[in-house]
């Protein structure tokens, strides 16, 4: 307890030199916190403009996702080749054949040697 | 019934001008369907020599025929069935027109059955049993 005592007579010292650190200490304090609500700020303008960024990104995708959908559906299924329903004029006249010209079944072929 | 071949010799296929030239060089004596058989025969041999080979052992003209190869007489007529063939929207071979309508690919046997049987359906051509039996699935049998 005596030992406080001895401290207690600090007080006779303050106006000097302990009130500084206090004040240097609080002004510290004060900085940081001014520094952490802006960073804090930042970050939410940041979080809200990257929100409203991937937003619009969502919707363009999701509207070219359409887009792609529909144009998949209109376009025509890939031809292969000629219609089989379709009935076509083929020239034979002049082709090398085998069977009567007056056949009523006349079969063309289109082919290679290889 | 009546089998037309049309020239479609495809890009790819380094050595088929000079086949399908010597084809219709050999079909200018009359000669295009055994030619065909030779070359179809013994697909290792395309080349000139075979070709000058073939036309001797069916007693062609061997100099006329030559000379054809070497001129490309029949290049035109070639040149025409392909225009056609694309024409129609043909892209591989075989592919066949059974009286205009297309089969396409090496079908199987009742297949082709099938449509030429259709045919004589349309133009009021009794059906043999066998042809009725071949579009069935069947095999083409003896005299059918």
């Amino acid at each position: 307890m005596s030992r406080r005592r001895d401290n207690s007579e600090g007080p006779a010292m303050r106006p000097s030199g302990a009130g500084w650190p206090q004040l240097v200490s609080l002004a510290g304090l004060a900085v940081v916190l001014f520094f952490s609500i802006q960073n804090w700020n930042e970050t939410r303008k940041l979080q809200t403009t990257l929100g409203e960024r991937f937003g619009a990104v969502d919707s363009r995708l999701t509207q070219l996702a359409t887009k792609v959908d529909q144009a998949v559906r209109q376009a025509p299924p890939p031809q292969r080749g000629p219609d089989p329903n379709k009935v076509y004029q083929v020239r034979t006249d002049s082709a090398p054949s085998e069977g009567p010209k007056t056949a009523p079944i006349v079969i063309a072929e289109f082919s290679d040697f290889q | 019934m009546r089998i037309a071949w049309k020239h479609f010799p495809l890009d790819f296929h380094a050595k088929a001008p000079l086949a399908h030239l010597a084809s219709a060089a050999a079909n200018e004596q009359g000669k295009f369907w055994p030619f065909h058989d030779k070359v179809f025969g013994a697909q290792a041999k395309m080349d000139k020599d075979a070709y000058l080979q073939y036309a001797r052992d069916l007693g062609l003209d061997v100099k006329r025929f030559e000379d054809a190869l070497n001129t490309g007489r029949g290049k035109a007529a070639i040149d025409a069935d392909v225009a056609e063939a694309k024409g129609l929207g043909v892209t591989g071979t075989p592919a066949f027109f059974v009286n205009g309508k297309f089969l396409s690919g090496a079908k199987p046997f009742s297949e082709f059955a099938t449509a030429i049987n259709a045919e004589l359906t349309r133009l009021k051509i009794p059906i043999p049993a066998a042809a009725q039996q071949a579009a069935a699935g069947g095999a083409p049998t003896a005299g059918g």
